[in-house]
C-alpha cells in the first residue's frame, strides 16, 4: 500500500491538459453541431454548447475571433466550426475553443436555391403580371398546412376572429421532410380544383433545412399553374422560400397570411354603415339642390306677382299709344302745312283740285288712323296673349274664381284711400268689365 | 353555375353607386333610383353578413360537439 502515490487534483488536471494538447486529432477540429445555451457575454466573448443526437460539448469563442463572424448564432442553429480542444484547469472542464464559424451546409443549399431561383425567374414564374388579385371578401378558403400544427391554429384563430363568415376547407399535408413537396403539390392541385375563393399555404418557423421542401421546383411550377389566388405564410419574417416568390401574395407568417387574405368583419360592417350614411347625405343634398332650383324659379316676378306684370304691360301700351298719336300728329301737321302751301300755290286753280287734295288728305289721315288702330290691335292681341300665358300660370285664374280688379283712371286700385264718393271706377271681371260709381268708402282693412 | 350576385359583387356595386352619387352627374330621377339601389344593397349585404355569421357560428358549434363526442 505504501507504493501508492497520492496525487494532487492539479497534477491530474495538468496531466489531462498535457495529453489533450499533445493529441493532434484534437487540434484544428472541424465539426458540425446544433447551438444551445448561447451567451454573448459583456466581455465580448461567446459562450455556448454544441450538440448532436448523442453528445454535447462546451465551447467558447473569444471576442477577437467572433468579430469576424458575419452572424450571431441562435438557439437551434446548425453551425460548422473550426477549433481546438482545451482543458480549463481551474474548473477541470473540457471545452472547444472555436476560431472560425459558419452556418452548416449554407453554402450548398444557398447555391441550389440561387440556381433554381435564377431558372424560374428567367422563365417568368415570379412575374408581377402573372399575380392574381385576391378577393376582398373570400367566402370559401382552402387551407393547406400541417395537421394539428401551430401554423394551422394561428390561421384558424385569425380567420375566426377577423372573418368568421368564411367557410374553411382544410388540406392537411406534410410540411417537412423529403416527401413533403409531393404531398403539398397534390393538396394544392385538389384545392385549386375545388373552387375556393383563395388558398392559403402555411407552415410555422423552422431552420432552413426544415423549410427546404418549400423550395421544390415542381411545387413552384404547380403554384404558377394554379387558377385560384394563393397566399403563402411560410416560416418567419426573414424566411423566403421559392413558394413565396411564385405565390400571388407572400405573408411573413401564417397569421400574416390569414390577415392578408381576409377583411376585418367589424370594418366591413363599419364600411356598410358609412356607405349607407353617405348615400343618405348625398341624396338629401341632391334633393335640397333641386328644391332650391325650384324655389328660385317660382320666386320670379311672373309667378310671384302677375298682376303687377300685367299693369306694367298696360303702362307700356299707353306709352306706345301716346307715341304713335304724337307721330301721327306731327305727320298730319306736316301734311297740313304742305297743303296750305299748296293751297296758296293753287289758290288760283280750280276748286276740284282743292277737293281732290282734301280727299287725298282725308285718305291719308284715314290710313294713318287705320294703321294706328291696327297697331294698337296687334299690341292688344299680343298683350292678351301674354296675359293669357300669365293666366295659364295661374293668378289670373283668381278672376275666374269671381275676384275682380278695380281700377280708377286705368290704374289698379288696391287701397280704399285712393277712392272717394262719386269716383267712377272700372271693375274688371273674368269676362268683360263694368263701370261703377263709388257710393261710400270704408278706409282701413 | 347559376348567375347569382356574390357578396363581393354586391359590395363592389355599392361602392360604385356611392362614387356615382358623389360625382352628382345624373339627373334627379336616376339619382333617386341609385339611392334606392344603394340602400337596398346596404341592407342585403348586412343581412348576408349576419346570415353568414350565424351559419359560421352554427358550424363551429357543431364541429365542437362532434369533437367532444370523439367523432372527429
Amino acid at each position: 500500500m505504501s507504493e501508492i502515490r497520492i496525487r494532487t487534483v492539479s497534477w491530474l488536471v495538468r496531466q489531462i491538459a498535457f495529453s489533450v494538447d499533445r493529441e493532434p486529432s484534437l487540434h484544428n477540429v472541424v465539426l458540425e453541431g446544433e447551438v444551445f445555451n448561447f451567451t454573448a457575454h459583456s466581455s465580448g466573448h461567446w459562450y455556448f454548447s454544441l450538440k448532436d443526437e448523442h453528445a454535447s460539448i462546451r465551447a467558447i469563442m473569444w471576442e477577437n475571433d467572433n468579430l469576424l463572424v458575419s452572424f450571431q448564432p441562435r438557439e437551434g442553429d446548425r453551425i460548422r466550426v473550426l477549433g481546438d480542444v482545451k482543458i480549463y484547469q481551474a474548473g477541470g472542464t473540457m471545452q472547444l475553443v472555436v476560431r472560425k464559424m459558419a452556418i452548416a451546409g449554407a453554402g450548398d443549399l444557398k447555391a441550389k436555391f440561387d440556381a433554381l431561383y435564377k431558372k424560374l425567374e428567367n422563365e417568368g414564374l415570379f412575374s408581377v403580371d402573372h399575380k392574381k388579385p385576391l378577393p376582398h371578401y373570400p367566402m370559401n378558403i382552402g387551407l393547406v398546412t400541417g395537421r394539428e400544427t401551430h401554423a394551422r391554429a394561428d390561421v384558424l384563430n385569425t380567420l375566426g376572429r377577423r372573418w368568421p363568415v368564411a367557410e374553411i376547407f382544410e388540406y392537411p399535408v406534410l410540411v417537412q421532410g423529403n416527401r413533403a413537396s409531393a404531398d403539398i403539390v397534390q393538396a394544392l392541385k385538389r384545392a385549386d380544383g375545388a373552387g375556393h375563393d383563395v388558398i392559403l399555404l402555411c407552415r410555422g418557423g423552422g431552420s432552413q433545412e426544415d423549410l427546404w421542401c418549400f423550395n421544390d421546383e415542381l411545387l413552384a411550377r404547380t403554384i404558377y399553374a394554379m387558377k385560384t389566388p394563393l397566399v403563402t405564410g411560410v416560416g418567419h419574417e426573414p424566411d423566403w422560400t421559392m413558394v413565396d416568390y411564385v405565390a400571388d401574395l407572400r405573408a411573413p407568417t401564417p397569421t400574416g397570411a390569414a390577415e392578408r387574405c381576409s377583411p376585418d368583419i367589424h370594418k366591413v360592417y363599419e364600411h356598410l354603415e358609412e356607405q349607407r350614411h353617405r348615400i343618405l347625405v348625398l341624396c338629401d343634398d341632391r334633393l335640397k339642390e333641386a328644391r332650391m332650383q325650384l324655389d328660385d324659379l317660382s320666386g320670379r316676378a311672373v309667378f310671384e306677382n302677375p298682376l303687377e306684370m300685367f299693369s306694367q304691360r298696360r303702362l307700356k301700351k299707353e306709352l306706345l299709344k301716346h307715341r304713335l298719336l304724337g307721330e301721327l300728329g306731327s305727320l298730319t301737321a306736316e301734311l297740313k302745312a304742305e297743303l296750305s302751301s299748296r293751297r296758296e300755290l293753287l289758290s288760283m286753280h280750280a276748286a276740284t283740285r282743292i277737293r281732290e287734295s282734301r280727299r287725298t288728305l282725308k285718305e291719308t289721315e284715314d290710313e294713318m288712323i287705320r294703321l294706328l288702330d291696327q297697331r294698337l290691335l296687334e299690341e292688344e292681341r299680343s298683350l292678351r296673349q301674354k296675359a293669357g300665358l300669365l293666366d295659364a300660370y295661374s293668378p289670373l285664374k283668381i278672376l275666374e274664381r269671381g275676384y275682380a280688379v278695380v281700377s280708377k283712371n286705368d290704374t289698379a286700385v288696391s287701397d280704399a284711400e285712393e277712392l272717394k264718393k262719386g269716383d267712377r271706377i272700372t271693375v274688371r271681371l273674368h269676362r268683360g268689365s263694368a263701370e261703377a260709381e263709388i257710393q261710400s268708402v270704408h278706409k282701413g282693412d | 353555375m347559376a348567375k347569382t350576385v356574390t357578396f363581393e359583387e354586391s359590395m363592389e356595386r355599392l361602392d360604385e353607386i356611392v362614387a356615382l352619387l358623389e360625382s352628382n352627374e345624373q339627373p334627379l330621377n336616376e339619382t333617386i333610383a341609385l339611392f334606392e339601389e344603394g340602400l337596398r344593397l346596404v341592407k342585403s349585404c348586412d343581412a348576408q353578413l349576419k346570415k353568414f355569421e350565424a351559419r359560421a357560428m352554427e358550424l363551429k358549434q357543431k364541429s365542437e360537439e362532434e369533437t367532444a363526442d370523439g367523432e372527429y
